[in-house]
């Protein structure tokens, strides 16, 4: 059969499944799609659709900075959302900032999710010693808050590497730093749903067919528990666009020079009551938009993978 | 004389250890089933029936553990083989049906993909003639399955893999 024939199949059956069918029938569920989507495009498309590239230092003007939003009186319609105290566009900081934050939240995801997952799935399959290992490390870690592991994790790279290296690495160090604190979630979960799952008889049966543990493992069990994983990793991505948004708003996160919506937010901060309120207001209302869209995506489906709920 | 056994079970003695001592779930079983005949095992529940045959595939989950006695399959001893070794065996040599055999799919798969597995497990064949076995075999039935079986999974058409797939 050739591909676009499997993917043809694959599209029916989607469009036929339940999970569609309650996509279709809630509309709250459908404007937070919508919105998640145009965030995502916008912040893939950044660099190419901003009226202004911030990061270029020598376009900037410093007689245009401060300036109100355009509706309001003293602004100018080329800067929709105003300007910050550098003379850079607000609208297009923002666009760049959700494009930092948010390959921020998904690369974390992703690898909190590939490693709990994995470490969950051996965990609860094997079992013994190796589950013991795997699960006290996991108690261990969640019993201090995660926020406090980034700061560790973001201080000791400050340490090792030379400043300006780190000024570079920050996005990756900050990446690393919300994955290897959020995993615990995942493996948890994981590790449950496995302990049912491998005494389930297709589990025993695959056995008897003298199928390679590893195969069992990842080719039945994984896709069986992949539905709560789902909904974890996009409730993650909220909270993980959230840590990194609190550590650029303390001051640990990525380098003002290619900011993300927490730092913007920092930035805005110092301004809030000399009247500049644009430059904190506007990345806020921003980034509770966003995080509420892929709240309420994760919350959805939630309930649309579980049928009990139905 | 008989021919040879192809299964022989001698003082087969499984166990699990518990707080309150030493459980034996099956003592002291001794039998042995020759080329094509059928042993049917009968008895209450509990009484280590399904601990006999989960001993001699090898299933059996720790802590419990096969304590005394040996299981040969055609001459050769299975149970103290190392788990690799026995891996090879199973699907291969030796098989076990469920007590309900559509629970023995994933619903997640194709009837047919799971079909293939076995023998793509085993031998080194291609997908496709993989796929162009278990059909061989389905024609030697009294009822053939439909062709959609490899299409279908265990949820969405029951009756394609009760059918003989």
């Amino acid at each position: 059969m050739p591909v676009w024939h499997h993917l043809r199949d694959l599209v029916r059956r989607f469009l036929a499944s339940d999970v569609f069918y309650s996509f279709r029938r809630s509309p709250t569920v459908m404007i937070a799609f919508g919105l998640t989507l145009l965030f995502m495009v916008a912040a893939a498309l950044a660099p190419w659709i901003v009226p202004h590239n911030t990061y270029e230092v020598a376009s900037l003007n410093l007689m245009d900075a401060f300036l109100p939003p355009a509706w309001v009186e003293g602004g100018k319609l080329t800067y929709l959302l105003g300007t910050d105290d550098q003379g850079r566009d607000v609208f297009s900081t923002i666009v760049l900032g959700a494009r930092v934050s948010l390959l921020v939240g998904f690369a974390s995801v992703f690898l909190a999710l590939t490693m709990g997952v994995a470490l969950g799935l051996i965990a609860g399959y094997v079992g013994g010693i190796t589950d013991s290992i795997i699960m006290r490390v996991a108690d261990v870690k969640l019993s201090f808050p995660a926020i406090l592991i980034v700061l560790l994790i973001d201080g000791v790279a400050r340490g090792l590497l030379p400043r300006d290296l780190h000024d570079k690495a920050a996005v990756y160090v900050i990446i690393l730093a919300i994955g290897l604190s959020t995993w615990i979630q995942y493996a948890r979960t994981v590790r449950g749903l496995t302990l049912v799952e491998k005494n389930k008889e297709y589990v025993q049966a695959a056995r008897v067919i003298g199928l390679h543990p590893i195969l069992i493992m990842f080719r039945h069990v994984l896709p069986n528990v992949m539905g709560p994983v789902l909904v974890i990793g996009t409730l993650g991505l909220g909270i993980a666009v959230l840590t990194e948004s609190t550590l650029s708003f303390l001051g640990v996160g990525v380098p003002p020079t290619e900011p993300s919506l927490g730092t913007l937010i920092r930035i805005g901060n110092n301004f809030l009551f000399s009247g500049e309120w644009w430059m904190a207001i506007f990345p806020g209302l921003f980034l509770v938009i966003l995080v509420l869209s892929v709240n309420l995506l994760g919350d959805w489906l939630r309930d649309a993978l579980n049928p009990k709920l139905r | 004389m008989a021919e040879a056994p192809i299964l022989e079970v001698k003082n087969l003695r499984v166990e699990f250890p518990t707080r309150r001592g030493t459980l034996v779930a099956v003592d002291d079983i001794s039998f042995s089933i020759a080329p094509g005949e059928v042993l049917g095992v009968v008895g209450e529940s509990g009484a280590g029936k399904s601990m006999t045959g989960a001993a001699v595939i090898g299933l059996i989950e720790p802590p419990g553990r096969i304590a005394g006695g040996s299981i040969s399959l055609a001459g050769r001893r299975i149970d103290d083989l190392p788990y690799e070794e026995m891996r090879k065996v199973r699907g291969r040599e030796i098989g076990a049906i469920f007590q309900d055999p559509l629970t023995s799919l994933n619903p997640l798969y194709t009837i047919g993909r799971q079909i293939t597995e076995t023998i793509l497990t085993h031998l080194p064949v291609s997908q496709a003639e993989a796929q162009q076995r278990p059909s061989g075999s389905c024609a030697r039935l009294a009822s053939p399955p439909p062709r959609s079986a490899s299409t279908t999974t265990r949820t969405s058409s029951p009756a394609a893999c009760a059918s003989g797939w």
